[in-house]
């Protein structure tokens, strides 16, 4: 056969070739360049030419060769391509329906909002402190200025193990413990459980709060605001204001409750804020120079601010928690809402 | 506190601020006001009108034909009450009037006769006796004859008022009075304050008992005076109207004046019936066994309780309740007239040690000033006065301080401001001191101020700035952003890192957080089947519980842990997986002395969501954040004694495992429950190391497998250990079959794991190998009887 003729051959071949031909491609290639192939034929016989034309029929028939092998290799990956390509539309699975892997668990939507604020005071320097949940006299009333018989004793319903030591009432505890330890400057928050004997459809006998506290010169009600303004823009939004409004805690004087305006209404009045525009979420005040010096720090050098919250509250107004007792029940179908 | 509108105009005059605005403003200055309790509204177009004539109707026995003057113009009414006369004063509905009940008055004809209203009874009013005599006949309300015709009927019944339900804080015991409320409204509406009538006649001397306070801590004034010639009798409207309105029930006009006092200027005074007291007064603690029968008709025990008493017998339990021998009854004729200042917590102690609390002693309790003693008793004989109810005589006899030094306080502009943030000028903190009746003098830069007696609350210059800015306005205070503090560094402590550590892994592992109450029933650990003589059982109880299911503080997660699974289950909720990181409360001796330990464990609980191994892998996973987990036997009582482990590595202690059957039914819980409890206190405390890099091996591992054959008992976890022990490039175990089916002889198991040895300077030759895989089978032979399969 001329070179030719084999060329043309091999071609038509090729391209009739399709996604299972990977036989004939094999086929194609041992008639072609196999020990008995064609072309191996023709080299062979290339000793038969007279001399002076050996070298440029050699030339040619390996050109082709060349040539053919090339597109047989192209071929052949067209053809591992087709292959798989065709074995996908066996493999179509039923993409509707769900075989789950395991899911992860949920954090309780009070410890994510209070590792929230947790984290907005460590940016802004504040350290974490943790102090006793079952708490001496001194430290929750006497050392915070309540002596005992005092009426602001009044103010939280105590429970008590025995005459001097007591389950803690507020955070505010935090607040002795730690200047004992640290001086200025200080900056520190103190989030924990606190006790009431107290349980009603709004109260929980067990809750949580955080305190706040800042000591150092020159600290000022001013710097308060400033604080509270820039925590609460954080928590419930950039257009959000507070006001102070004069208050009592035997621990800080002068003394304020803050309110927030309402996120959900901006002040005009609506059913979260009970039509008055502002929401209560803080209590807070100017360190009272008594608690100070109880701690052993100078009144006249140092001044303070100090400020809690309830963080059940705020989980709640944030959550859109209706009832205080769902955050104690552990009900799945409710922690998994908060995944 | 409540404040009837009515009673602070008295003193004030608010022109025309609405009870909102007024509560809005007290707001600005510290006093919220929980409540506006408004007037009924049920009442419209009821009037007082007087009967000109009254007539039998023609076409019946029982209708009358009034002719009513309603002040305005003059109307006919067809009514079929008995009760009524001509001239007789009474409620009349107009036309276009509502009631209680709903109903609408239209012009009606009666049998013929036009009638334009109603007459009403007290029933129709919804009012009874308490409001008005008369109310409750069966007929038509019969109003006193000095009733003004024409006038609103809610008006003439005094139940038109507005009261202001104000909240006072416990600084403020002076405003627990309504002319100190008064005053404080008369500065924050720049309004004059007029003072209540203090100015009485007296009628002569009077021989009152001589006074003797033997303890001038507990009773620092005392003082009484004496009225003759009472008439007991009930006190006007508008003082049992008042008195009403600010939830105290009338009496008698002596024992009204008294609590009319003790409101209006926060003085809690006591009438004592004179004839019964022998010789004297003597205010002093009760001594052996004395005993008084209270105004409560209750027997008391006084020892060592404050008592006024006179030369034979306790007369009254000071400052809290009067006795009933010497109280007034309708046959009193002279009476003594107490006004004294008991010490504040004195009082409170007392109150609470023997379980009597009364108006008076809630008064003392918060503080009386010392002011007051005097102008209660004045104002109570002044009223004594108004009322005619008896002659005032002259005469006081008293003991204690009469007037104690006023205190200074001296401070500075500077001092004030540096302390608010914002610049007030001097002029304007002097200004606002003084309206509040505190008296500034300067000195250069000094500002003396005298306190008034009334406000003890008021200690250092703190609490003039609050006082200056109450009235200045706090929204006057800026924002501004401790400029002047120094820079600190903040931060997460290395527990709160470990808990988030743990919590972080636990989420990851699909468990869910719950939150428990600290405390706990005392039951719980019998239902969890601890031994009497377990450490747990050291539980601190509380003195004042709100109940005994949470009495106790939790030494344990484990009941509330099982109590939560419970109530899902109970809820038909599936699938759980909870994890809870709690404090516990360990006490060192019991009765309590010291503090407690309180202790970080971590609990786990897994209902419907895996078995023991799902348990086991997690604990391993949250334990080996620590460390290396070591295994033991478990002798935790609430848990399977055959599927449970006790684990440890560094700084934790914990058991896990399936409960045990008699546990699940104690807690309503289906039988496969698993529940790991892992003491993590002192792991928390371990400073967080950052894992150094172990360089990768160049060098490919060894994998081979074996098969061996060992009697059931064998623990083929314990024996894996032992293998991978033989040899360090031994790096990996896995075991992938337990097999004891048919070609495996009774009683034995074939046990299938993979070995992967890695070469760490150059690869294994076949024999270096061998040596290994022998070493392997002769540990497994020696110590599990081991035979290869």
């Amino acid at each position: 056969m001329k070179l030719n003729e084999i060329r043309e051959e091999a071609r038509k071949k090729l391209a009739a070739m399709h996604a299972r031909s990977e036989r004939d491609l094999a086929a194609l290639k041992t008639y072609l360049f196999g020990k008995a192939g064609v072309l191996t034929g023709l080299m062979k016989s290339l000793k038969d030419l007279p001399q002076d034309e050996r070298p440029q029929a050699g030339k040619e028939i390996n050109d082709v060769r060349v040539e053919l092998s090339a597109m047989c290799d192209e071929k052949e990956k067209e053809l591992h391509r087709l292959a798989i390509e065709e074995s996908l539309n066996a493999e179509q699975i039923d993409l509707s329906i769900d075989k789950p892997c395991h899911a992860v668990g949920a954090r309780h939507p009070l410890n994510t909002v209070k590792n929230r604020l947790i984290d907005y005071f460590i940016g802004n320097g504040y350290i974490v402190y943790d102090s006793p949940e079952i708490e001496t006299d001194y430290y929750n009333f006497q050392a915070l200025n309540v002596p005992p018989d005092h009426p602001a004793r009044d103010m939280q319903d105590t429970f008590f193990i025995n005459d001097g030591i007591l389950l803690r009432t507020q955070t505010s505890a935090g607040q002795i413990r730690l200047m004992e330890k640290f001086k200025p400057p200080i900056k520190m928050i103190c989030p924990g459980r606190v006790f009431r004997n107290d349980d009603d459809s709004t109260h929980s006998p067990v809750f949580h709060q955080m305190e706040g506290l800042v000591v150092d010169k020159n600290v000022t009600l001013c710097d308060l605001k400033g604080t509270l303004e820039n925590f609460a823009k954080f928590i419930f939004g950039e257009q959000t204001t507070i006001r102070f409004r004069p208050s009592y805690f035997p621990f800080t004087e002068p003394s304020v409750e803050v309110d927030v305006s309402c996120f959900n209404c901006h002040g005009d009045g609506c059913r979260v804020c009970k039509n008055t525009g502002w929401i209560e979420i803080l209590g807070a005040g100017m360190v009272n120079r008594r608690v100070l010096e109880n701690c052993g720090i100078d009144p006249n050098e140092y001044q303070g601010f100090a400020f809690g919250m309830g963080l059940d509250r705020i989980t709640m107004i944030e959550c859109a928690i209706n009832d205080i007792k769902l955050l104690w029940e552990n009900d799945v179908r409710f922690l998994r809402q908060f995944k | 506190m409540k404040l009837p509108l009515s009673w602070l105009k008295d003193y004030v005059d608010i022109g025309d601020v609405t009870p909102q605005q007024l509560a809005d403003k007290l707001l600005s200055i510290g006093f919220e006001v929980e409540e506006i309790i408004t007037p009924r509204t049920d009442i419209t177009g009821v009037v007082v009108g007087r009967v000109e004539r009254i007539v039998r109707h023609e076409n019946s026995d029982k209708l009358w034909i009034c002719q009513i003057d309603i002040g305005a113009e003059r109307v006919q009414i067809v009514t079929g009450a008995q009760n009524v006369k001509q001239g007789d004063l009474v409620p009349v509905a107009t036309v276009g009037a509502t009631l209680p009940d709903g109903k609408h008055i239209t012009a009606a004809k009666l049998r013929g006769a036009d009638s334009f209203g109603m007459l009403c009874g007290g029933s129709e009013l919804c009012v009874d006796d308490d409001v008005i005599d008369g109310a409750s006949v069966d007929g038509i309300l019969i109003l006193p004859d000095n009733a003004t015709v024409g006038e609103n009927i809610m008006r003439t019944l005094g139940i038109d008022d507005t009261v202001l339900d104000v909240s006072i804080t416990a600084n403020r015991p002076d405003c627990q009075a309504i002319v100190n409320l008064a005053r404080e409204i008369s500065v924050l509406l720049d309004k004059p304050f007029k003072m209540p009538k203090l100015t009485y006649k007296t009628h002569g001397e009077y021989a009152l008992p001589p006074v003797e306070i033997r303890d001038k801590k507990l009773c620092s004034r005392y003082l009484g005076r004496a009225v003759t010639d009472v008439k007991i009798q009930k006190s006007p409207k508008w003082m049992r109207d008042r008195l009403r309105m600010c939830g105290i029930r009338p009496i008698c006009n002596l024992v009204d004046i008294t609590n009319y006092v003790l409101l209006e200027f926060g003085q809690p005074l006591h009438a004592f019936d004179m004839k019964y007291i022998d010789e004297r007064i003597i205010v002093r603690k009760g001594e052996n066994n004395e005993k008084i029968t209270a105004l409560d008709g209750k027997e008391y025990e006084v020892n060592d309780v404050l008592v006024i008493a006179d030369a034979h017998k306790p007369l009254a339990i000071a400052g809290i309740m009067g006795g009933e021998y010497t109280s007034i009854f309708p046959d009193t004729r002279d009476v003594f007239l107490e006004s004294a200042r008991f010490e504040r917590s004195n009082v409170r102690r007392t109150s609470r040690k023997i379980g009597l609390r009364s108006d008076s002693s809630a008064r003392f309790e918060k503080g009386v000033d010392w002011r007051s003693v005097e102008l209660g008793s004045e104002r109570a004989l002044a009223l004594v006065d108004v009322l005619k109810c008896g002659k005032v005589m002259q005469g006081v006899t008293a003991d204690g301080t009469e007037r104690p030094i006023e205190k200074v306080i001296r401070t500075t502009k500077t001092e004030i401001c540096g302390l608010l943030g914002i610049d007030i000028d001097k002029k304007t903190i002097v200004s606002l001191l003084k309206k509040q009746g505190i008296s500034v003098k300067c000195e250069g830069q000094t500002l003396v101020c005298t306190i008034p007696l009334v406000r003890e609350d008021i200690d250092g210059y703190p609490d003039l700035a609050e006082d200056v800015m109450r009235f200045y306005g706090y929204d006057n205070i800026i924002s501004t952003h401790s400029e002047n503090t120094r820079q600190t560094r903040g931060g997460r402590n290395i527990h709160d890192e470990n808990v988030e550590r743990i919590k972080a892994v636990m989420q990851a592992l699909g468990a869910d957080e719950i939150l428990n109450y600290s405390f706990v029933s005392p039951d719980a650990l019998d239902k969890l089947l601890i031994r009497s003589d377990d450490a747990l059982r050291k539980e601190i109880t509380l003195k004042n519980p709100i109940s005994r299911d949470i009495s106790v503080m939790r030494t344990q997660l484990v009941s509330s842990m099982l109590t939560s699974l419970s109530r899902n289950c109970a809820r038909k909720n599936d699938s759980l997986r909870f994890y809870e990181l709690g404090k516990t409360f360990v006490a060192k001796a019991l009765p309590l002395v010291e503090l407690p330990q309180e202790r970080e464990i971590l609990s786990i609980g897994i209902c419907n969501d895996g078995d023991f191994y799902t348990l086991k892998s997690i604990v391993k996973e949250v334990v080996g954040m620590f460390g290396e987990p070591r295994f033991s036997v478990s002798s935790a009582a609430y848990l399977h004694p055959k599927q449970s482990l006790h684990v440890e590595t560094n700084g934790i202690v914990g058991d896990f495992g399936k409960l045990h059957p008699l546990v699940c039914e104690n807690y309503d819980l289906p039988a496969e429950v698993y529940v790991a409890h892992i003491d993590v206190a002192d792991a928390l405390e371990t400073p967080l190391t950052i894992a150094k890099h172990t360089p990768l091996s160049k060098l490919h591992p060894v994998d081979r497998d074996l098969a061996l054959v060992v009697r059931k008992s064998v623990a083929v976890g314990d024996m894996l250990s032992a293998v991978k022990s033989v040899s360090p490039y031994i790096i990996a175990v896995k075991l992938f079959d337990i097999y004891d089916g048919a070609q495996i002889a009774d009683g034995h198991k074939s046990v299938a794991f993979s070995l992967r040895i890695q070469p760490t300077e150059s690869t294994f030759s076949d024999g270096e190998i061998k040596a290994i895989i022998d070493a392997v089978i002769e540990k497994a032979r020696t110590e599990y009887g081991a035979v290869l399969r």
